[in-house]
């Protein structure tokens, strides 16, 4: 089926599983890669001319630029980063939006090898059921940093894990971690 | 189909409309502006909805439109016709079966579950506009959690009238922090949103504006703490057709004659089926 697919297709796919993955944080969905990359394919996805992106990922993302016609910035000016790992360095400068406009702040998609070890955290918030118990599959100085930037809703960051097994978990905002 | 890609929306508008509506799940009950596109279809007549259903769909959904209700009406039928003439997706009628709803001004009777989307069509998305018409005012009363204006509109109802007068759009507070409008459902189904399985996405083309609820969240309605907020009662009355309790009603006037039956056709035509079967 994946084979098959048009980028169009590729991209629908992808977003709804995405958007179930926001809707839904904790749960883990399916991602179908693009030119052999989850990364390529989140990028191919999310990516158009009104948005800007920062990159710190292997691939190809001059083919990237030229077929969604997006523009590459500096991390604190943009609004999706593709990390190769979650780095907190990068965390704390990206932009969390302003009291107005909530949703001028970026959108971190972090690859990570697998989404079953990382982590032990309870999850609760929007999109969850009373509490959840999973691994995240970051470190939790990582983690802890997040949550600082999360500390003031509305302002913050959403995050999604991208595992090279093809898995995608994300964080929203709102979602309140606990550590084990 | 063969004259336009999948869905009608060429890629970059529906990226657009994807990027809004991420946002607006990771930001409950908050607006997002999005750049909505001409539909071939009159604004106002669900161009919101619309457009995130022929964002978020795929080939493999069910798809289920109604319009107060009813699956039969000219703007669900318009609706569903057009959505599958561009997608080719399968069609229902029965909320159980349907992955994707399309709805303006109900939630369908039969309770919702996980993995089903709720697409509202709103005409006013804006909860504030109706006591500050200045929307550079409104944003910044977002912003400060600044709903005084409600407060005391629903006051001056409370004192005068003893209870609130608003009988739809009932303002709601999401996870305990914006407050939205709910699209024009009936106090009915406030409660229904509350804690919900479902995704469930808000749409104003007209507008430019959408936002959601993602499940499992807190959807209040605006009340005093000494106030019950109450919904559409209809005492002693029971569907003419399905012979149903404590649902809401459609009031159909016969010249004097008051008549009722469910609003929720669907819902009425599995009870009728049940009556048959007994």
């Amino acid at each position: 089926m994946i084979a098959d697919m048009d980028l169009e297709q590729l991209n629908r796919n992808n977003f709804r599983n995405c958007l179930e993955a926001l809707a839904r944080p904790g749960n883990v969905y399916q991602v179908y890669p693009y030119n052999h990359s989850v990364i390529m394919a989140m990028a191919s996805m999310l990516l158009y001319p009104e948005v800007t992106f920062y990159q710190q990922t292997e691939g190809d993302w001059n083919m990237i630029k030229a077929i969604t016609g997006t523009t590459e910035r500096e991390a604190h000016e943009a609004d999706y980063l593709f990390l190769d790992v979650p780095d907190k360095n990068i965390l704390q400068d990206v932009k969390s939006g302003n009291q107005q406009n909530p949703e001028f702040s970026a959108t971190l998609i972090c690859g990570c090898q697998n989404l079953k070890s990382g982590t032990s955290v309870i999850l609760s918030g929007p999109g969850v059921n009373g509490r959840r118990q999973t691994t995240l599959p970051a470190p939790v100085d990582f983690l802890e940093l997040l949550a600082e930037k999360n500390r003031h809703f509305p302002l913050g960051v959403d995050l999604y894990f991208l595992s090279r097994e093809h898995g995608i978990c994300a964080l929203p905002r709102t979602t309140q971690v606990d550590f084990l | 189909m063969s004259d336009h890609g999948f869905a009608f929306l060429d890629g970059d508008a529906k990226k657009e409309i994807r990027r809004a509506l991420l946002k607006a799940v990771a930001l409950p009950g908050y607006i997002v502006p999005f750049a909505s596109r001409e539909m071939p279809v009159a604004r106002g007549w669900g161009t919101g909805g619309l457009q995130i259903t022929l964002s978020i769909i795929l080939e493999q959904d069910v798809l289920k439109v109604i319009d107060q209700g009813c699956d039969g009406s000219v703007n669900a039928i318009n609706i569903r016709n057009f959505i599958t003439s561009v997608t080719k997706v399968m069609t229902t009628s029965k909320t159980s079966r349907a992955s994707i709803i399309q709805t303006r001004h109900r939630i369908p009777e039969h309770e919702l579950r996980e993995n089903q989307v709720l697409v509202f069509q709103v005409p006013y998305p804006e909860v504030l506009t109706t006591v500050e018409p200045d929307t550079a005012q409104q944003k910044q009363m977002h912003a400060d959690g600044d709903y005084s204006k409600l407060w005391v509109l629903l006051y001056e109802d409370t004192s005068q009238y003893g209870d609130s007068r608003i009988s739809n759009r009932y303002p709601v507070q999401v996870n305990n922090h914006f407050v939205m409008d709910p699209s024009p459902i009936p106090k009915y189904d406030i409660p229904r949103m509350d804690n919900c399985p479902a995704l469930q996405l808000f749409g104003a083309g007209r507008e430019k504006r959408m936002y959601a609820i993602p499940p499992y969240t807190t959807v209040k309605p605006l009340k005093f703490d000494d106030r019950e907020f109450k919904i559409e009662v209809f005492p002693g009355v029971c569907c003419e057709r399905c012979g149903a309790r404590d649902v809401f009603f459609d009031e159909v006037r016969l010249g004097s004659d008051r008549r009722y039956f469910c609003s929720d056709t669907e819902f009425c035509d599995k009870n009728m089926e049940k009556n048959d079967a007994a």
